[in-house]
């Protein structure tokens, strides 16, 4: 097993730099367990690196690994070939157990090259083959070799950590392994990556005519809607926009160390947060006509969505909203809300670094907002205390809201509508105003004739 | 006769398995209070969670041991006891289920040892049932896990044989019946005059009629009246997945059990009832009969549509076993071809071409024709592929609403099911009609 401490003292990682030394060295934080929820570092794995559609991805294991999730996330790819979606898996059984899986994943990817040709292989180690000692790291280079094509391991058993660190380890395998094994056919000085942009529910394609209209071209997309052939080619991008996403700014420290890529982190959600997303995408590339044609575009775009966000703000003025979302949305979020005129009474602090909390609190001004654990029973306690009329969570949440009767909207991967960008911000707007309007929730509060 | 094979692919495509540790959480979800503890590491649980909320609709409670790196190395008590003292405390279960998985097993923990140092370290939590289901996921699956499951619930909970109550009957049911189903049964019982016990009874927490959040499983088969499952004069088992529960019974309470394949249709529903009759020596209202023949109506009116149609089914063993013999044997469907996850010893005996143990990428291999697909929502890929009608039966159906709201059994429910794929094959044709064909077309072009 490969050595994980790396990972968590990523000096770029906020979290990291909050901790003392001992701490460090402990790791992110353990499952408590009886008391955990989330995702493995396999699943975080996957969320990573499945986007790239292209490709093949074979999950070694038993069937729990991939046959309970599967083609379960909401990313969206215009590529014609989506074997993102199928499923590949080595399905051990008991007898692989036994002898060892090596052979039937050399086989696998056997298959799967021959029948799917894709451009890359990518294989994800889980728990029980980790337990049995199977080398994947040396089967994907035999078949490499074998086969001539990249075939990339990643050594994501479940048990190494949560989700977070899985995406950290697909951050690593991509570093590795495919960023910088392919020249672009041609560069522009405005080429920029997005980093941790998974184009769920399409949200890329709804900031992508901006970005064009400000004059950037995205090279590579790490990994919405992206192809195994542009990530390979990411090293020659003038910038890397960390999106929303703390796990891979280890990767983006990485290309700036080697390739000499800037980064900055940045956000689509809300008015302001896309804005700043431009602003500082142009001033890191410098040129002085971008920056100025950015400044008069953003001028534009505000100026018109906010007029049309007139009528909506109207109805939402005020309305109480709680927040259960992870990592730099629980503070994007609160801004983009707030900006509809609604009122947070918490979001979830969880997975937050300091800076993260730090945020928050220039935008509630009130500790006591900031949720540390926001599970079932702490939600409910919420929402009922502070007559709470929306919740944006993930759809996990989603059933605590509903059985409480309280209009809910999914803000995670599961949803089938984006929220990015100016015109996500209508969506999102529109979507708010659509749930709160509908008669369900009067009658959702009515008794019964036999309660009366 | 089908001719069974089990795929002998390296690669699996288009996953059709589901795991044993998910099957098993599947039949505590009609287990009143209880609670699932997964004993693995965390993300199995939490695929699980995901898995299972999507296809019902609804919150599911369960918790996982979290192994970590080193836990999993190791092998300890001490993470099982912290989790089981953990998840008493939080979520206040009457039923603990720790549900093993392939981390676990692969390890080779003793897991029923380690509860039974719980037991002793921790007194005060006496009054909480702790079962053990032992689920490598690398064997079985779904369908194993359940009837795993269930055989734990009967074997650790049912102690004592209490004397006879004349009225009562255990019925113990297949993951292949909906919350709808569950119901018919209950109330054709009742219309008996018999008392039941339904294990386990999903109708009563996963159909969207339990208001407010519980953090263990709200209602279902209460804990006690599983005790009480002794006392009963006969056991109902339908499903092959139900089936070693209620041989268990036999055994160990001499309780005879009735054993029912499936109950979809004419045949297997008339058994049924024949028996009910002869139990209680009641009849039934005129209702009740009514519906038989709706459904011999439906099945006329139907015929023609269906007659000989070839159909491709998907899934864990007993929804191939319920819907290959009514589709062939009654409604005169070629079931040309089944795809399963794990051999069980009917599949041969079944009206069926041809039945492989694989994956739904095995029926885009197979080279036949269909004229509809029916299996869960993933088989969507296959049916776009094929471009084939598709019905949804199955586990994980989250593209539709409602699907656990259906009925499949019985008069009532098979003459819907009847009527829902009729129909699909109805539009299809009236589509293709008007299609005009290209030598047709090309004549006129020539003019
Ligand atoms: S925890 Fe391990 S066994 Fe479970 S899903 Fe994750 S990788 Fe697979």
């Amino acid at each position: 097993m490969r050595n994980l401490e790396e990972f968590f003292t990523e000096p770029a990682c906020g979290i990291n730099k909050s901790k003392g030394d001992k701490e460090k060295k402990v790791g992110c934080s353990k499952p408590k367990p009886g008391s955990a929820s989330g995702g493995c570092a396999f699943d975080g794995a996957q969320i990573t690196l499945l986007p790239i559609a292209d490709a093949v991805h074979i999950v070694h294991g038993p069937i729990a690994c991939a046959g309970n999730s599967w083609d379960n996330r909401g990313t969206r790819s215009s590529s014609p070939i989506t074997y993102y979606r199928m499923g590949f898996t080595t399905d051990l059984s008991e007898i692989d157990v036994i002898h060892g899986g090596e052979n039937k994943l050399y086989m696998a990817i056997k298959e799967a090259v021959e029948k799917y040709n894709p451009p890359a292989v990518f294989v994800y180690q889980t728990c029980v083959p980790a337990m049995i000692g199977d080398d994947i790291q040396a089967i994907c280079n035999k078949a490499s070799k074998d086969f001539n094509i990249p075939v990339v391991p990643v050594d994501s058993p479940g048990f190494v950590g949560s989700k977070n660190l899985g995406n950290k380890l697909a951050g690593d395998a991509l570093f590795r392994y495919v960023i910088g094994t392919k020249e672009p056919e041609y560069t522009t000085p405005y080429d920029v990556n997005l980093l941790g942009e998974y184009n769920i529910a399409g949200e890329l394609w709804q900031v992508l005519p901006l970005l064009q209209e400000a004059g950037f071209r995205i090279l590579a997309c790490i990994t919405g809607d992206s192809r195994y052939n542009d990530i390979a080619t990411a090293h020659r991008a003038k910038v890397n926009m960390v999106v929303c996403s703390k796990a891979l700014l280890n990767l983006a420290r990485r290309m700036e160390e080697k390739y000499g890529i800037p980064y900055f982190e940045g956000s689509f959600y809300g008015i302001k947060d896309t804005s700043d997303a431009l602003r500082n995408m142009a001033l890191l590339i410098g040129d002085k006509d971008l920056i100025e044609r950015v400044e008069k575009l953003i001028e534009v775009k505000e100026a018109e969505t906010k007029e049309k966000l007139k009528p909506y703000i109207e109805k939402l003025k005020g309305k109480k909203v709680l927040i259960n979302t992870g990592g730099v949305k629980s503070w994007s979020m609160v801004a983009q809300v707030q900006e509809l005129g609604m009122e947070v009474v918490g979001t979830s602090a969880k997975k937050s670094t300091e800076g993260d909390k730090g945020r928050m609190l220039e935008l509630l001004g009130d500790e006591k907002k900031l949720i540390d654990d926001p599970n079932p029973k702490e939600l409910i306690k919420i929402m009922r205390s502070e007559n709470v009329d929306l919740l944006l969570a993930g759809g996990r949440s989603k059933f605590v809201a509903f059985k409480e009767g309280i209009p809910f909207l999914d803000v995670n991967q599961e949803r089938i509508r984006g929220y990015a960008g100016y015109e996500g911000m209508l969506l999102l707007a529109e979507d708010i105003v659509r749930t709160l309007e509908n008669p369900v929730w009067n009658l959702r509060r009515r008794k019964a004739p036999w309660q009366e | 006769m089908a001719r069974v094979v089990e795929s002998k692919k390296a690669l699996s495509v288009y996953p059709l398995k589901l795991s044993q540790p998910l099957g098993a959480m599947y039949a505590f979800m009609g287990v009143k209070g209880s609670i699932p503890l997964i004993h693995g590491s965390q993300g199995c649980a939490s695929f699980a969670k995901t898995f299972l909320t999507r296809h019902f609709w609804e919150n599911i409670p369960v918790q996982t041991t979290a192994l970590s790196q080193i836990a999993t190395v190791m092998g300890n008590d001490d993470v099982l006891h912290t989790a089981l003292k953990n998840v008493i405390e939080r979520a206040k279960p009457e039923v603990v289920a720790v549900i093993t998985t392939g981390v676990t097993e692969t390890r080779g923990d003793y897991t029923e040892g380690s509860i039974k140092l719980f037991r002793e370290l921790y007194p005060d939590f006496r009054h909480v049932e702790i079962l053990c289901v032992h689920t490598p996921d690398y064997e079985g699956s779904f369908h194993t896990g359940y009837k795993e499951a269930l055989l734990s619930i009967v074997k650790n909970v049912v102690r004592t044989k209490y004397a006879t109550v004349p009225d009562q009957v255990n019925l113990i049911v297949s993951y292949s019946l909906t919350a709808e189903d569950i119901d018919t049964l209950k109330e054709l019982l009742e219309l008996f005059g018999l008392k039941v016990i339904v294990l386990p009874d999903i109708s009563m927490s996963m159909d969207g009629g339990v208001l407010g959040f519980s953090s263990v499983i709200p209602n279902g088969t209460a804990l006690r009246d599983i005790q009480r499952m002794s006392s009963s004069t006969i056991t109902i088992a339908v499903g092959e997945s139900a089936k070693a529960a209620g041989e268990y019974l036999e055994k160990e309470f001499m309780i005879p059990m009735y054993y029912f394949e499936h109950l979809m249709g004419i045949e297997s529903y008339d058994e049924l009832i024949r028996l009910l009759i002869n139990l209680t020596g009641r009849d039934l209202p005129e209702r009740v009969k009514r519906w038989r023949n709706r459904l011999l109506d439906m099945m006329i009116d139907s015929h023609f549509y269906l007659s000989k149609k070839r159909v491709a089914i998907a899934g864990e063993p007993d929804y191939i076993i319920g819907l290959s013999q009514f589709l062939a044997k009654e409604l005169g469907m070629v079931v040309s071809l089944a795809v399963t996850t794990v051999k069980t010893e009917s599949l041969e005996t079944l009206p069926v071409e041809d039945i492989i143990v694989g994956d739904l990428e095995d029926i885009l291999n197979s080279k036949k024709d269909f004229d509809l697909l029916i299996g869960n929502t993933n088989l969507r890929h296959v049916a776009s592929k094929l471009n084939v009608p598709h019905y949804r039966v199955g586990i994980p159906i989250f593209d539709r609403l409602g699907h656990f709201l259906k009925g499949f059994i019985g008069y009532k429910g098979s003459t819907y099911f009847t009527m829902d794929i009729a129909n699909l094959l109805m539009e299809r044709e009236e589509e293709e009609s008007y299609r005009v064909p290209d030598y047709v077309k090309r004549r006129y072009e020539q003019c």
